[in-house]
């Protein structure tokens, strides 16, 4: 298969996997969730002459991923900080993501980078040895981190009911 | 009580409800083949203008206005070598940044990522002084030949300016260096985060 039908097919399975993590990354905000979408997928083609097939397809992917999300956070500071007030404003008017999800984004936003990337993979039911895999550490600190970071997203989901 | 597998369903049935990259894959095959060539463009950019910098600072001195003064000549020796010395830094530093990559664990990327801002820092900490300092001693080294063919007026108006081309590359200098610093900040933050439990 030549290089440009393993993109199309790549984008075209794994197209919804990295847009849920961007809009998690970024607290539901949908512009910027397409924007850094489509930055990751610049990065895999990029890349995809070099994949050597050491890992599957979608565990690259994901490293990919979380790789640019932190690199977007990195250059785009200010812009991506935005006020926790002004995103739950965003998600009341938000009409392309259901009210019932966007109340899950607002609160994984709550939570640090690697914590908010972390429990995503989690919630995308990858495996604590494919989460360690991708993020390079070591899966006995990765349980006790998910167990801690599973601790206070349910706290913040509690809160936000409250 | 939210339990982890209630949020994982409200994750998997989100996936139905998201909105869709505005873009085809042919599209965003154009789009990343451009931010390539720009990439690359931008990476030999600062290489190829202090390049041709030094080869015409070196043609003017050698063919053009050739000095008289051994003064003259350690001068334009020592503006030259602090050219010579940041194209070979600029060199370095594009070897390291390219042994970064998207493909990396987070942790590696992350290591990676700070041992190229730390050279950065050591960079800006060390050899752009030096480099100033030799290109500024230099063109000083220059000025008492110079005003033997300049009238006064002109030598003064060449030197004027010359303090402010150092001074607004200066202030550029320590704005990069300061948004470095804080990426430098960001990611040894980023580190410890990621081998924290």
């Amino acid at each position: 298969m030549n290089l440009t039908a393993t993109f199309e097919e790549l984008h075209q399975k794994y197209q919804p996997m990295v847009m849920q993590l961007c809009l998690g990354f970024v607290k539901g905000e949908v512009d910027q969730a397409k924007d850094l979408s489509q930055e990751i997928f610049i990065n895999v083609w990029n890349a995809l002459k070099k994949f050597e097939g050491k890992s599957s397809y979608k565990t690259w992917i994901y490293r990919i991923t979380v790789n640019t999300c932190l690199l977007h956070l990195r250059k785009n500071k200010k812009a991506i900080n935005i006020p926790l007030e002004k995103v739950s404003v965003e998600l009341q008017n938000s009409t392309e993501i259901d009210k019932n999800y966007a109340s899950l984004y607002h609160a994984i936003g709550k939570l640090g980078e690697i914590d908010r990337l972390t429990i995503m993979l989690v919630l995308d039911e990858l495996s604590y040895d494919e989460i360690a895999e991708i993020m390079g550490i070591n899966p006995t600190n990765l349980r006790v981190k998910i167990h801690r970071i599973k601790k206070k997203l349910k706290e913040l989901l509690q809160d936000d009911r409250a | 009580m939210i339990e982890l597998d209630d949020l994982k369903n409200k994750w998997q049935s989100g996936k139905k409800d998201l909105p869709s990259m505005p873009i085809n894959s042919q599209e965003l095959i154009k789009k990343a083949q451009k931010k390539k060539k720009a990439s690359v463009l931008a990476h030999y950019s600062t290489i190829t203008i202090l390049s041709i910098t030094l080869l015409v600072l070196i043609l003017f001195f050698t063919k053009v206005a050739v000095f008289q003064e051994t003064l003259s000549h350690i001068g334009v020796a020592l503006m030259a070598g602090g050219l010579a010395l940041r194209i070979i830094v600029e060199a370095y530093s594009l070897i390291k940044a390219q042994k970064i990559s998207f493909e990396q664990t987070t942790i590696e990327n992350t290591e990676l990522n700070i041992r190229f801002y730390d050279f950065r820092k050591k960079i800006h900490s060390t050899f752009t002084i030096i480099i100033f300092a030799l290109y500024i001693i230099g063109f000083y080294m220059l000025t008492p030949e110079f005003s033997q063919y300049i009238e006064f007026n002109w030598m003064l108006l060449m030197d004027g300016s010359f303090v402010i081309i150092m001074l607004v590359l200066i202030w550029i200098i320590r704005k990069s260096t300061r948004e470095e610093l804080q990426h430098l900040k960001d990611l040894i933050e980023l580190k410890q985060n990621l081998k924290e439990d």
